[in-house]
């Protein structure tokens, strides 16, 4: 039956990457045709690429061949609309229409759109086109359209006959036989697919409805008439198309024979200096450094270490690569800003000494297949952190260094997540605004999968019961298709040629930014070289605590190798979970785990940092390592070989090489097998794929010997780790910042909170709550002054003997004034150094300031010292400028008949709120703890005393609500009051049953179950009241 | 003296309402923000009795027309237009007969209430300015250099130091007229007279103002000793706006011949709906295609008064693949159809069966009055999920030996395909 099918080729294809036009993704287009046995596909995106790579994987996988093109449209001089698809022959080729596209973006007006000359058609060699018959061309532009192909495409170009089955179809069918005849031309038959299977007909429609921004009921022609442009039988086809019109497909086939593959991509080459080659230049960087790193001379096996690595670098080719990243290292050291390595490569002995990462291999169980392997010829990966506020330094270094031509972010596919889905479904089906607004405005940011019910919409909305089940089940299809491309942070990929060759290049809504079409794992697919240049807050922050207290210590410099190790008080710090503000453990899953493992070294913290990670965690794996921690249960291994492995961890693979190592040691797998286990490992969730380790895993083990069990739960953890894992060499990296912070925290408290609020936004907690903190660990934090705060904040000797015993204070700057602009301060400053202000029309005149910013000054406090109380200052803060002039008017003296009463204290903490976000004045609980105390709830200080089980009122600001999906739905509150900090367990339940007040609250009364094992205490939420309408009538 | 009135239940012609129990006490009004009315009773005071006196006429006619008010009376403009909307909504009255109660009034209401506050509202509640009183207290010339003149003159306007100066309403030109008859009528033919007179007079009025009618309410009043009955209303809309006697009186006669009265008929009385400026158009020497136009639209107007105005349709396509969709009608009216592009080359006969009629299918083939022979096709339909009426169809046009066209579909998606006929070319 099969045989007497006639061969079919699809040329024209559409995927969702042709954003809200194709339905389905490339994969499902090349799974569906290759079930239905189609010879190629053609994946045509409208003036894109993106997509061809999961379609080249895909194809790879299914034994299709994939023709790589594009569909573009033009417009004539009289703005007759056409459309032609371009498909690619060769490289040459493809690289043509990479950079055609490239072109085409750039010259648009907006981002997301185009505009393709018929003049670039020109520059598109070794390219096949077919001209696209109505609908997709206007009928009167064709005539034009074919004169422009006949003249940029002679004899490589097609007039494409579409048997869509629409209205007019046979009229126009006629006309276009009719063309082909009086020009010669030859006809193809091709599909104008949207989606692979003729089910997804609703989706495309919602699609077209969200792109023309109606619903769909009344997109009338804008839609479809029919689902015909799904990928059809070739039994349908051979009854709709004549057997010229399909052998045609399979003759342009035959002439496309470019491979993705064969792409070949060239690392930069201006890293290495003249009369190097890579490999040497990095072996004499890498013996230079190591010398550096070990004054006391290499040990035996870190050499034998770096050359095993060495000969495997150089065989594989990957110098250049290790070259780049030393490069921008060597720069961000350079100009002193900090900076380290991590990511899979990271654990390498050669990174150690090239200065890329901080874990001496010496410690460490290093396994360099890890991130290298023989078998998968995929590039290595290193993310390098910098300081967030410097990481503009390295990126203009970067375009610098290899120019906008060959330096590009990566994409970020940007995709539906269940609110957007829902919001634009509902849009599409004509929902009222004010409904969908409510139910995704229900569908809360910790929703991470969608928990529609049925009933439950149909409960709030009075939609029908059918409407509801098309609602979710379109906004369920909809969800996880790409919606618009976006810019990774700071992926860069670099290359020794012009990148648009390669793939096209798309401008990024930042300014001077651009953007290639693919994402992350498309670039791994095809070994393109990235670097994550990436920011970290907590680098700023060591680096500007640092610094702060060297000035306190009288030392010329603190470096981060200075910092002490095995500090005793640091660890007694971190012990008992005071840990805000801390990097890494500072989150309320660290803090409670904290007390528990109680970590006394720094590899306790190591792992620490790994075990609190939704991998171990959903790998069952914290509890079994406590208890062996503990000593309440037995540390036991099934066999030798895996004690070799697991033995640092107590038996508990914790780590991802452990559980690499573990696969190699117990189940038999190569080093190449095991990376690609690791591979898999990371995107199981994005894409599956797991389940061919999976017997592969157990067989191994049960081969081995090992019991079944013990195989399922190696399993289970695999899949764990696909959310997040840490490898060993990050963790250790992390843990290593960690210390540090920690350390800074402990010995020097003022600088470290004066840095991170330098630093901000970053971390899990808001300035309130760093102040807060600090204050109870007893440092003074003073309020912004205009005469005596800097821009930032910063420290204040008391005197000027810079005396160890005596702790300066920490004086806030103004740039906490919420919409300061940083001029106007530089301006205050300038003239603050000469001479103090002496009232505040010294400061409006000398400083050049505006009422309106006076006025900030003023509310913020920042005059206090200059005016009798704040309501004077703001008063006075709002009279105009009388003219600039030396000859205007004296400016009516500040002293006011009115008397402004002084305000109370609850309107100045209001005030401090509304201003800078924090007071520090007393906390905002305490003026209502009357109201509250008449209400039984007690203070946070009160409840550490109350006994396991007993029922406990608690009432705070809530400051952080978290709900990780390794915690079964529950939700973690923290509450704040004027006494300390209360944690909150809310169960699903109650969260589902008082969502609204979870989402509105802002002081949280909660009534429940105290629990307590001695160092961390609870309180399981039973009853959840919003009790912010106090705070409202106190202000 | 002024009175602020905001009416609180809103009915579709409140507007209307309110205007007409305020016309009756001052002709100085005017609306003023949040859609309140402000009249100006100074002359009138005395002449209405008094403010007590006032205030129960109004509570009177307030409660005949059934409107729920809001009323505040004060010496200034601003001083009730603030005491109306600071008003909780549990009393409806406040009086203020004189400035030193207005301004005991005013220093409590919140700040926020005064327009010009709003730019410096939050300012003002740093400084702990949160009433108008404490706003009042502030030092003027200092206030005034802080934040800017309208303020400082909202503030006067509202303590009454400085008159409210405004452009009072000007109502819109409104023919209504009512006249009683001599005696009392029982047929229909027996009040053509009266109309006849009526609509004289209207014209008249017309004329004098220049003004073209296109909307008209003509009530018959009747009286019954037995009970009350609501007037017989004869509606009157046409395409073009006329002041022309002929013209509106051929409508009255023809909407009279339709119409039985319920009962003997005592008044008329006619109102005007909706008037335009009347056009004078220049005569030319010979007819143009224009009078057609106009006869067509009198015609279509003479239909509508003779059938009523759901028995003429006019076509209003719908763009939907589904044709029954498309093919839409609707009643005709004045107004002119909106029309939808149909797409490209779609055929499809304007001429739809009421409902697809099965066709019988003989040896595979569609059979009406013996077998049909396809000429076009298939044309693929597969619309609708969206309202849940999906159609899955193949349509085809089809002949049969007298070459008679059809437009017929099959019904697909079903195990056996049955076949409809939808249309007819002409």
């Amino acid at each position: 039956m099969n045989q007497s099918l006639p061969d079919y080729v699809e040329l024209c294809c559409q995927s969702e990457f042709s954003f809200l036009q194709g339905a389905s993704s490339p994969e499902a287009l090349i799974a569906r045709a290759a079930q239905l046995g189609y010879r190629a596909l053609a994946l045509t995106d409208e003036c894109s690429v993106a997509g061809v790579v999961r379609a080249w994987r895909e194809a790879r996988a299914q034994g299709i061949k994939l023709i790589i093109g594009s569909l573009l449209r033009l417009q004539n001089p009289d703005s007759s609309q056409w459309s032609v698809v371009v498909l690619v022959q060769s490289q040459t080729g493809y690289a043509a229409l990479c950079q055609a596209i490239t072109v085409a973006c750039a010259r648009a007006s907006s981002k997301g759109k185009y505009l393709f000359l018929s003049e670039d058609l020109a520059s598109l060699v070794q390219c096949l086109a077919i001209l696209l018959p109505p609908p997709a061309s206007d009928p009167h532009a064709i005539p034009q359209a074919i004169t422009q192909l006949q003249q940029y495409f002679p004899g490589s170009w097609w007039l494409g006959d579409s048997v869509l089955l629409h209205a007019n179809e046979p009229l126009v069918r006629q006309e276009l036989i009719e063309l082909t005849n009086t020009h010669q031309l030859p006809r193809v038959a091709i599909g104008q697919v949207l989606m692979a299977k003729r089910s997804d007909k609703p989706l495309q429609d919602v699609m077209t409805a969200i792109r023309v921004r109606q619903p769909v009921q009344t997109c009338g022609w804008a839609l479809t008439p029919n689902a015909e442009q799904h990928l059809r039988t070739r039994q349908r086809l051979a009854q709709l198309y004549d057997d010229l019109a399909l052998e045609q497909t399979l003759r342009i086939a035959d002439r496309c024979q470019f491979e993705l593959s064969s792409l070949r991509y060239n690392y930069p080459a201006e890293i290495v200096p003249a009369g190097y080659s890579e490999q040497a230049y990095l072996r004499q960087e890498t013996w230079s450094g190591a010398q550096i790193r070990y004054p006391g001379g290499i040990p035996g096996h870190v050499r034998e270490q770096l050359n095993h690595e060495l000969d495997l670098i150089a065989e594989l080719g990957y110098a250049a690569y290790f070259l780049t990243v030393y490069d921008m290292v060597r720069f961000a050291r350079s100009r002193d800003i900090l900076c380290q390595g991590r990511g899979s490569a990271a654990n390498s002995a050669v990174c150690y000494c090239l200065g890329i990462t901080e874990v001496d291999p010496q410690h460490g169980n290093t396994l360099f297949e890890r991130f290298i392997s023989r078998e998968r010829n995929e590039p290595p990966d290193i993310d390098v952190d910098f300081e967030h506020q410097r990481r503009e330094e390295v990126i203009q270094y970067l375009y610098e260094r290899y120019g906008h031509e060959r330096a590009a972010l990566t994409a970020v596919q940007i995709t539906y997540r269940p609110r957007s889905a829902l919001r634009d479904v509902g849009k599409a089906l004509g929902i009222s605004d004010s409904v969908i607004d409510q139910l995704a405005k229900s569908q809360a940011w910790w929703d991470a999968t969608p928990t529609w019910v049925e009933s439950e919409l149909a409960q709030r909305t009075n939609l029908d019961e059918r409407q509801i089940k098309q609602w979710i089940y379109l906004s369920r299809s909809l969800m996880g298709k790409a919606r618009h491309r976006s810019q990774h942070p700071g992926g860069f990929v670099l290359s020794r040629d012009p990148l648009s060759q390669l793939v096209p290049i798309e401008p990024a809504r930042m300014e001077n930014r651009r953007v290639v079409q693919w994402d992350k794992d498309d670039l791994d697919e095809l070994g393109l070289l990235k670097v994550d240049v990436l920011a970290l807050g907590m680098l700023t922050v060591i680096r500007r605590a640092l610094h702060l207290a060297a000035r306190r210590l009288n030392l010329p410099n603190l470096r981060l190798q200075d910092v002490p190790r095995n500090d005793r008080a640091t660890f007694d710090m971190i012990s008992q979970a005071d840990t805000v503000g801390v990097f890494q453990i500072e989150s309320r899953a660290q803090m409670n785990m904290l007390p528990r493992l109680k970590p006394r070294e720094f590899y306790d913290l190591v792992i620490e940092v790994a075990i609190v990670r939704p991998g171990p965690i959903q790998g069952g794996m914290v509890h079994p390592y406590l208890r062996r921690r503990q000593g309440l249960e037995p540390v036991t291994y099934p066999s030798d070989s895996v004690k070799s492995v697991l033995s640092r961890t107590l038996g508990v693979p914790i780590f991802q090489e452990q559980v690499m190592k573990l696969a190699m040691v117990a189940a038999g797998f190569s080093a190449g097998e095991a990376d690609s286990l690791r591979r898999a490992m990371a995107a199981w969730r994005r894409r599956g794929g797991l389940d061919k380790f999976q017997t592969q895993l157990i067989d191994g083990l049960t081969n081995n010997g090992y019991e079944p069990d013990f195989a399922q739960a190696i399993f289970r953890q695999i899949e764990g780790f696909g959310e997040y894992g840490f490898p060993e060499s990050h963790a250790a990296s992390f843990a290593w910042l960690a210390y540090v912070s920690a350390w800074l925290k402990c010995h020097e408290p003022e600088a470290f909170v004066t840095a991170l609020l330098n630093s901000q936004p970053m971390g899990f907690y808001a300035p309130s709550q760093l102040i807060q903190d600090a204050k109870s660990h007893g440092v003074t934090v003073l309020p912004v002054d205009v005469q005596q705060s800097d821009w930032e904040s910063g420290l204040c000797f008391l005197c000027q003997s810079h005396d160890q015993s005596l702790r300066p204070s920490v004086r806030l700057g103004l740039n906490q004034i919420k919409g300061l602009p940083h001029i106007a301060v530089m301006r205050i400053l300038a003239a603050r150094s000469s001479k103090g202000f002496i009232s505040l029309d010294d400061l409006r005149l000398r400083a050049d300031l505006s009422p309106a910013l006076l006025t900030l000054l003023a509310e913020a406090g920042a005059l206090q010292s200059l005016t009798q109380h704040r309501r004077a200052a703001i008063w006075n803060a709002a009279l105009p400028e009388s003219g600039k002039g030396l000859w205007s008017a004296p400016i009516t003296s500040e002293a006011s008949e009115n008397d402004l009463p002084i305000a109370s204290e609850a309107e100045e903490m209001s005030l401090d709120y509304q201003m800078l976000g924090y007071s520090l004045g007393r906390h905002p609980v305490s003026f209502v703890r009357e109201l509250l105390f008449a209400q039984r709830y007690r203070t946070a200080c009160e409840l550490r005393a109350k006994r396991q089980g007993a029922l406990a009122r608690a009432c705070g600001l809530v400051i952080l609500k978290q709900r990780p999906h390794t915690a079964a739905g529950v939700m973690f509150v923290t509450l704040e009051d004027e006494s300390g900090s209360v944690n909150v367990i809310v169960q699903p339940g109650l969260i589902e049953r008082e969502r609204q007040t979870l989402l509105q609250a802002k002081l949280l009364g909660v009534v429940g179950v105290w629990q307590t094992d001695g160092s961390v205490c609870h309180l399981l939420a039973g009853r959840l009241i919003d009790e912010t309408a106090k705070l409202r009538e106190i202000a | 003296m002024w009175i602020a009135i905001e009416c609180r239940s809103r009915l579709s012609n409140w507007q209307e309402s309110l205007l007409e129990i305020a016309c009756a006490i001052t002709p100085s009004l005017v609306w003023h923000d949040r859609e309140i009315l402000l009249l100006d009773v100074t002359s009138s005071l005395q002449w209405l009795g008094g403010a007590h006196a006032l205030k129960r006429r109004l509570r009177k006619e307030f409660s005949q027309q059934q409107i729920n008010t809001q009323v505040a009376m004060a010496p200034s403009a601003m001083g009730a237009w603030l005491l109306v909307i600071g008003t909780s909504t549990s009393e409806s009255w406040r009086y203020a007969l004189s400035l030193r109660r207005l301004s005991s009034w005013l220093n409590d209401l919140d700040v926020a209430l005064l327009q010009a506050a709003q730019p410096f509202l939050t300012w003002l509640h740093r400084l702990g300015c949160r009433r108008l009183g404490q706003l009042q207290s502030l030092n003027r010339q200092e206030l005034a250099q802080r934040t800017n003149k309208s303020l400082i003159d909202a503030l006067d306007l509202a303590y009454g130091k400085r008159p409210f100066i405004y452009k009072p309403l000007k109502l819109p030109p409104r023919f209504s007229a009512r006249w009683e008859l001599p005696y009392l009528i029982e047929q229909c033919s027996d009040l053509e007279p009266y109309l006849k007179r009526s609509i004289q007079q209207l014209c008249q009025w017309l004329s004098q103002n220049q003004l073209a009618i296109s909307s008209l309410e003509c009530r018959l009043h009747h009286r019954d000793r037995l009970r009350a009955r609501p007037p017989t209303v004869l509606n009157l809309s046409i395409a073009q706006s006329t002041g022309k006697f002929s013209v509106l009186w051929r409508w009255l006669q023809t909407r009279l011949e339709v119409t039985r009265l319920i009962a003997c008929v005592s008044d008329l009385e006619f109102l005007s709906r909706s008037l335009e400026p009347s056009r004078k158009e220049n005569h030319l020497l010979f007819s143009d295609h224009n009078e057609d136009v106009q006869s067509l639209a009198q015609t279509l107007d003479l239909l509508r008064a003779r059938l009523g105005c759901s028995s003429v349709q006019q076509p209003k396509p719908l763009a939907d693949y589904r044709p029954e969709r498309a093919n839409q009608w609707v009643a005709s009216s004045p107004a002119s159809p909106t029309s939808t592009p149909l797409p490209l080359g779609a055929h499809c006969p304007a001429w739809l069966l009421h409902s697809p009629r099965p066709l019988a299918c003989v040896q595979d083939r569609p059979a009406l009055n013996g077998p049909l022979r396809i000429l076009h096709g298939p044309y693929r339909v597969e619309a609708g999920w969206w309202d849940h009426q999906f159609v899955m169809r193949d349509y085809f046009v089809a002949t049969d030996t007298s070459s008679r066209r059809y437009w017929i579909y099959r019904e697909r998606g079903q195990i056996q395909s049955q076949w409809f006929l939808h249309g007819l070319f002409g």
